[in-house]
């Protein structure tokens, strides 16, 4: 298990500086400099710049020393927000979407975990069809509609709570919720699908047929193999979270991660884009780690590769 | 299979039971693969539903324009902004342009795009899959951990990055789209080629002298069709939701080029005071989206009824 633990660690290390060279040269392929703009700036100024901020440099030199920096924890800095390291901003951000992200992921177990066991457990039921029907639905109605009718019944209507920015606990009620609202409808689908064929083992069969009380074969030998395959999924959802909390942020103009990325896109501000690309992909990678090491953990066969 | 397996899966007796009073001996009435794949799909309602609203949405984007005289873009600021009414069926926008024919146009926009981009990932992922698991060894070691190092960069901010570099409309779109999606289509071809890699019929092939291309193209593929023509179902809804996030955010299709997308985008803008004009394009993308879910899932449980329990 620790060799196994320590090959993918040791692993995470090329993927890491391969994914940064992959963004590297995809942000050196955007046309046009950071420097292009409106007003067109004398050549040596330009030059001058461009000596500033290293891009005068051959390209793999850049991404030496980015990568160089990176493990420093210096990112560079932001070419459109005077003064501003990438650093600073990600320091700023990442704490707004992690709780965002959180707020949205507490509520999508707390509503969608039970609502998928209650379907699998009484298949066929109209509470299995509406939980169907509810999972079914709220994963295909993407976050950039539930968002804006959210916003539009209980902001503009009702005038329960505000309708952007990030301030106070009020503030975070609408945005948790379009972000969870499509996640609880995942997990229930996912969880309901994992019951439902943990339902079918043999030794569900054989508990009952033991004749231990259905209390305790639910609690005892349905419930805990059922959920592993829900928490080994963490993986691929993550990459969800991070699209739908993009949305969410744009649309409540919150100061996260997401609306810092497209901010920074619309402004050509590509030292912010890439320090934002390549700390998503690094979360996404210590995520796929942790998954796989978790898996490993579950499931000795995964072990010997 | 057997007559008590065909009971079990269907309810139906594979045999007329008229026939059987009548003294006629007892034949079983032969069914072929696809036939039975046919039969299945159309006994599931919620699969056919989903068909039938397709083949709805295919053919309203194809000639919902010409059906209504209004042109895409012909602006009245006289008659802005109305509800649904007899003469603009789904409304007018902010300019005075019929909703019913921008809706149409729009489909056909995010339509064309998702289908293309899961046709570019499909191709791809059937060579790069297919070369991986049928050559083995240090290529496929090399193939697949490429695969795992581009599974480290997060879909959304790759594509926006990817927009940027390649322009906006929906050539671009689609390829960027393409590229952040290829992964885990190759992943699955390759799986499925490992499988039928032991298969009798593969290791005869070669004993006969067959090609490497002819392995693959006559013996792999085939088998592996079913399986792929899930994905790619499955894939489509997944390829709408990016373009329209992608445009929604003002990154993809843009002026006067519209999709579901950047109608919703305009409809965003308006929300305060006139939120039909994101409550429709919103209607056309979930139902489509949960159309194709239908009807792949029900391809899935037709081709393998074995899965149908887990899932839905």
């Amino acid at each position: 298990m620790l060799k196994f633990i320590a090959r993918r660690v040791l692993w995470t290390i090329p993927v890491l500086l391969l994914v940064v060279l992959f963004t590297f040269l995809l942000m050196k392929a955007i046309p046009g400099g950071p420097f292009t703009g409106e007003k067109s700036i004398p050549a040596e100024i330009l030059a001058n710049m461009n000596a500033k901020y290293g891009l005068d440099r051959p390209w793999y030199e850049q991404y030496f020393r980015y990568v160089v920096g990176m493990f420093q924890g210096d990112l560079g800095v932001s070419m459109t927000q005077k003064g501003r390291t990438v650093m600073d901003i990600i320091g700023n951000a990442f704490p707004v979407s992690m709780q965002l992200g959180f707020q949205a992921f507490l509520l999508a177990v707390v509503v969608g975990v039970p609502a998928g066991v209650i379907a699998g457990l009484k298949h066929n039921t109209w509470m299995d069809y509406g939980a169907i029907f509810y999972s079914t639905v709220g994963w295909a109605i993407p976050v950039f509609i539930t968002g804006p009718i959210l916003i539009y019944i209980f902001a503009l209507r009702l005038g329960w709570f505000p309708t952007s920015t990030w301030k106070s606990p009020e503030h975070w009620v609408l945005p948790s919720i379009t972000l969870g609202l499509s996640l609880s409808a995942y997990f229930a689908r996912l969880t309901r699908g994992s019951i439902l064929e943990t339902l079918q083992q043999d030794f569900v069969r054989t508990a009952e047929a033991k004749g231990l009380p259905r209390r305790l074969v639910i609690r005892r030998h349905i419930l805990r193999n059922s959920l592993i395959p829900v928490v080994t999924q963490a993986g691929p959802l993550l990459g969800f979270v991070i699209t739908g909390s993009f949305l969410t942020e744009y649309i409540y103009a919150i100061p996260g991660l997401g609306r810092h990325y497209i901010y920074s896109v619309s402004n050509r501000d590509y030292s912010v884009v890439m320090g934002l690309a390549v700390l998503l992909s690094a979360v996404i990678i210590l995520a796929n780690l942790v998954v796989d090491i978790v898996y490993g953990w579950l499931d000795p066969r995964i072990r010997i590769e | 299979m057997s007559v008590d397996e065909a009971h079990e899966v269907d309810g139906s007796l594979p045999f007329s039971l008229e026939e059987r009073e009548a003294g006629a001996p007892l034949t079983i009435k032969q069914t072929t693969l696809w036939g039975d794949v046919v039969r299945r799909f159309v006994r599931n309602r919620a699969a056919m539903l989903g068909l039938s609203v397709l083949l709805v949405m295919i053919l309203y984007s194809t000639i919902g324009p010409w059906i209504r005289p209004y042109g895409f873009s012909d602006q009245d600021f006289a008659i802005a902004h109305q509800l649904p009414n007899a003469q603009h069926w789904f409304g007018t926008d902010l300019f005075g342009r019929d909703l019913f024919v921008r809706v149409a146009m729009g489909g056909r926009v995010s339509l064309l795009v998702a289908f293309a981009a899961t046709a570019v990932v499909l191709v791809i992922g059937v060579l790069y899959g297919s070369i991986s698991g049928f050559v083995g060894g240090v290529v496929d070691d090399i193939m697949m951990r490429f695969v795992d190092i581009l599974y480290g960069m997060p879909y959304l901010p790759f594509a926006i990055i990817l927009l940027v570099i390649l322009g906006s409309g929906v050539v671009p779109m689609l390829l960027a789209l393409a590229i952040v999606s290829w992964l885990t289509p190759s992943r699955l071809v390759r799986g499925q080629i490992l499988t039928l890699k032991q298969n009798e019929y593969v290791e005869a092939g070669r004993a006969l002298g067959a090609s490497r291309s002819r392995i693959i193209f006559r013996h792999l593929l085939p088998n592996t069709l079913g399986i792929i023509v899930v994905a790619m179902f499955l894939e489509v809804p997944g390829m709408i939701l990016g373009e329209a996030t992608l445009s929604f955010l003002g990154l993809g299709i843009s002026a006067p080029d519209a999709s579901w997308g950047t109608l919703a985008e305009e409809g965003w803008k308006a929300l305060r005071s006139y939120p039909w004009l994101i409550i429709l394009p919103g209607l056309f993308i979930a139902t489509t989206v949960l159309s194709f879910n239908f009807v792949g899932d029900g391809f899935r449980d037709a081709l393998d009824p074995r899965t149908k329990e887990g899932n839905f």
